[in-house]
């Protein structure tokens, strides 16, 4: 752990200098501690983790604002982040104190009613910082504090209720390409997260601090050691660099006391470069809280070459099968599948799969183990040239899906049409440099002829018959984040054409749209302070829905542009 | 800002930070990453006439809180290229060797290089920021301001892109670009790098050369900052 925090006595000028752009001093307010037992049972009017809830569906409670009335949906403020790039965060709220966060973690603190800014943190980032990908996906809240994940893999605790920085705790070593995203996740007094650099050659793990300290309570690596079980599935020593990152947030099962995590795919790209199954790559893995014990994996697909990261933490839903109710894990894959697993308290169980995209790479799944059989000829490698569907970016990336309780459907912001060539060059590892592709590696998109009807879509899958019920399609990719109600409605942007949208949650009938100032990437969320029921999402364009764009219009022989900033919407009833 | 920065942190490094306390007139200044030096005026003990100037180093002004990483007096190889460094292989067989003009051809791979103190040989291996790629274009092709921080065809160009800091990894020989594998930004090599494709918002910096006695040699600090902004 290193403390780079050292107060100094506020003498002389800088002293100065901070009164002139000093905000005006937070009003005294009331702030209540977030306990595990409000983290377990959230109340409906506050919005206290990345999805809302642990079982990551993304669901609000509340329905003042419903399918009758969302017409009237109007913006009540807004605020300008100032920054450009990738703005993913959720607005996480908690007695009426809203915290966002955005690329090259700034922190802000918001009055949740009124927008007024409370306070605001500004990670200064070291100058040689390499940044892949220029976004962060928001806090976590735990007792009286504030914890965001930074990009040169520090993890900060900040009081909430002003701001001040009480720890910070160096997570992993950021020049040999380990960084941070996500939202941690907090669990008994435990601050999770994982860590990103896939693409730098880095070796994945989830690691525990404590909430109070900062002290590193257990790290969990995403690739066995030798020894370890899995470890024979990496040749040599490519498990020093396999990647297996982690950077999203996982989902939490209190009854079983195991947090549920998707690992990315290996590194580099082209899986001849580390022949075997690479445990545990491109899966799901249960972790222990208390100890960081692995309890349980099930891998989607093997030795990947698509880079088809499995990011996304599983939706822990309960759905039927026949007249068994299974305790489940539902994932729509990178890869195009949609994942039926079962949780229990010794590991995961595979239940059943079907393709949600046009996906051409499996040639059969057992029907056992889900285990996938891949077509060679889809199958890219060094010096080998293959085209599969989806593209990279996957029949959905890491936009997360929802699920409402009440339709018992399963909404994923989904890419169809889209597939993607690739051919791996030699590659050498060297600290903190790009170990993807190779320098002289290929990587591009290929649209399928049906790309001309759509390419992002929006599904909803009944859960407990594994079939789509409908769907909207979009010309535009689609990269937004997903938030339905109580109040029968879904909640998406994700489109080039700027839009936010809100959708019968029972049919997909748009029912409200605004036009916003930039594409919508951000996670939305719902809240309500003194009675009023608030609709909030972050609008700002960026990361990899940009480049993809700029793929797509190389290949459209288009120039559509989306412009960037970011600024947070609200939006509550006239 | 907000109230939290009354407190002033900063890593303190004795080995790399100075702190200049020195009594001088009615201002106060310290360096920000850019090396410009902010003024502001004093507060401390004018009666006296007692002024205290603040020399050190606080990272990107703009991005308060002061927690900052000091870069004063840094050492010899995390220093900038300065007039007068030679240029070095930065990897490969030849690694930390001299490179001459002669080893570059025209329109070949650019070589990774980094430049190295001439008086006590020590390469500025300190910092990414330091590495730039030098490429032989023919001077025909060269804008003139381009040409004119070239020594001959020898141009050098940071390696970290504009864009969110990648190191510019790739050559294409067709179309004599510099291309950035992170983000596919693409830089016009005989045109001060300007960017031509990709998501980059601005050229990469120059490191103006010379050539002495076949010797590469740095006739003058970069061109522009190095790396990317964070904003
Ligand atoms: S870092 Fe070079 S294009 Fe993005």
């Amino acid at each position: 752990m290193s403390q780079r925090i050292m107060p100094i006595p506020c003498i002389l000028i800088p002293c100065l200098l901070l009164t002139v752009s000093a905000l005006a001093a937070p009003q005294e307010r009331h702030y209540s501690p977030v306990t595990s037992q409000r983290l377990i049972n959230p109340e409906s009017e506050n919005w206290l983790m990345y999805r809302g809830s642990y079982n990551s569906w993304g669901y609000s409670e509340l329905k003042q604002i419903n399918r009758r009335n969302v017409a009237r949906l109007k913006p009540v403020w807004a605020f300008s982040t100032g920054m450009r790039e990738g703005h993913q965060a959720p607005p996480i709220v908690n007695d009426g104190y809203m915290f966002i966060t955005t690329p090259h973690n700034h922190l802000l603190a918001l009055d949740a009613k009124t927008g007024d800014l409370l306070w605001k943190y500004q990670r200064d980032l070291p100058e040689d910082l390499m940044q892949m990908h220029p976004t962060n996906r928001g806090v976590a809240l735990y007792a009286d504090l504030v914890f965001m994940a930074t990009a040169d893999a520090y993890l900060v605790a900040l009081r909430a209720s002003d701001g001040q920085v009480v720890w910070e705790t160096e997570v992993a070593d950021y020049t040999s390409g380990y960084y941070m995203t996500l939202a941690p996740l907090a669990v008994s007094g435990n601050v999770m997260v994982g860590v990103s650099g896939g693409e730098f050659g880095i070796r994945g793990f989830v690691a525990a601090f404590d909430a109070a300290t900062g002290k590193p309570r257990w790290k969990t690596y995403t690739i066995p050691a030798p020894g370890e079980f899995g470890n024979d599935s990496w040749p040599g020593d490519t498990w020093k660099t396999g990647g297996v990152p982690v950077w999203i947030t996982g989902s939490y099962d209190p009854a079983l006391d195991l947090s549920y995590w998707g690992t990315g795919n290996g590194g580099p790209w082209m899986g001849d470069t580390r022949t075997g199954d690479n445990l545990y790559a491109t899966s799901v893995i249960a972790l222990d809280t208390n100890s960081g014990q692995i309890k349980g994996y099930h891998q989607y697909h093997h030795n990947d070459s698509w880079d088809w990261d499995e990011v996304s933490a599983p939706l822990l839903i309960n759905f039927q099968r026949g007249d068994r109710t299974i305790k489940g894990l539902v994932h729509p894959g990178r890869n195009g599948y949609l994942w039926f697993l079962e949780r229990t308290q010794d590991g995961i169980g595979f239940v059943d799969t079907l393709p949600y995209v046009k996906q051409n790479v499996f040639v059969s799944i057992d029907a056992d183990t889900g285990r996938p059989e891949y077509d060679p000829k889809r199958t890219p490698g060094t010096n080998k040239p293959a085209e599969f569907c989806p593209s990279l970016w996957g029949g959905k990336d890491w936009p997360p899906a929802a699920y409402n309780p009440d339709t018992r459907l399963l909404y994923i912001p989904a890419n169809d049409n889209l597939c993607g060539s690739m051919e791996g060059a030699e590659v050498e590892y060297s600290p903190g440099q790009v170990f993807m592709v190779g320098a002289e590696g290929k990587n591009q998109l290929v649209l399928h002829e049906d790309a001309k009807d759509h390419i992002g879509i929006l599904q909803a899958w009944d859960v407990d018959q594994a079939r789509l019920k409908w769907s909207v399609p979009f010309k535009s990719h689609n990269w937004g984040p997903v938030l339905t109600t109580a109040g029968d409605l879904v909640f998406m942007g994700g489109t080039n054409d700027r839009y936010f949208r809100a959708f019968d949650a029972r049919n997909g009938k748009i029912l409200w749209q605004q036009r916003t100032n930039s594409g919508v990437i951000g996670v939305p969320t719902s809240y309500q302070v003194d009675d009023r029921q608030y609709i909030a999402v972050l609008s700002g364009y960026g990361v990899d829905a940009e480049r993809e764009q700029s793929g797509i219009n190389q290949l459209r022989g288009e120039s559509h542009h989306v412009p960037q900033g970011g600024v947070l919407w609200v939006f509550s009833l006239d | 800002m907000h109230r939290d920065h009354a407190s002033l942190s900063v890593e303190h490094d004795p080995s790399t930070t100075l702190w200049h306390l020195v009594l001088i007139e009615s201002t106060i200044s310290f360096r920000n990453k850019k090396n410009q030096i902010v003024m502001a005026t004093s507060i401390v003990n004018r009666s006296r006439r007692i002024f205290v100037k603040v020399l050190m180093d606080f990272g990107v002004l703009a991005s308060l809180p002061f927690v900052s990483r000091p870069i004063a007096a840094r050492p010899p190889e995390k220093t900038r290229p300065q007039a007068d460094d030679l240029m070095v292989y930065a990897e490969g067989d030849r690694k930390g060797q001299l490179i001459q003009a002669a080893d570059l051809q025209i329109n070949a791979k650019p070589i990774a290089a980094l430049p190295m103190e001439p008086v006590s040989s020590i390469i500025r291996a300190g910092s990414r920021l330091n590495k730039v790629m030098l490429v032989r274009l023919d001077t025909a092709r060269l804008s003139s301001k381009t040409a004119k921080h070239g020594a001959d065809g020898v141009l050098a160009y940071s390696s970290v892109c504009t864009h969110t800091g990648c190191d510019v990894n790739r050559w294409n020989d067709t179309t004599s670009r510099m291309v950035c594998s992170c983000h596919e930004s693409e830089f016009e090599v005989a045109d001060a790098a300007r960017v031509v494709k990709g998501p980059a918002p601005k050229p990469l910096a120059m490191l103006p050369l010379k050539e002495v006695e076949g010797q590469l040699v740095v006739k003058s600090g970069f061109t522009r900052r190095v790396g990317f902004q964070q904003m």
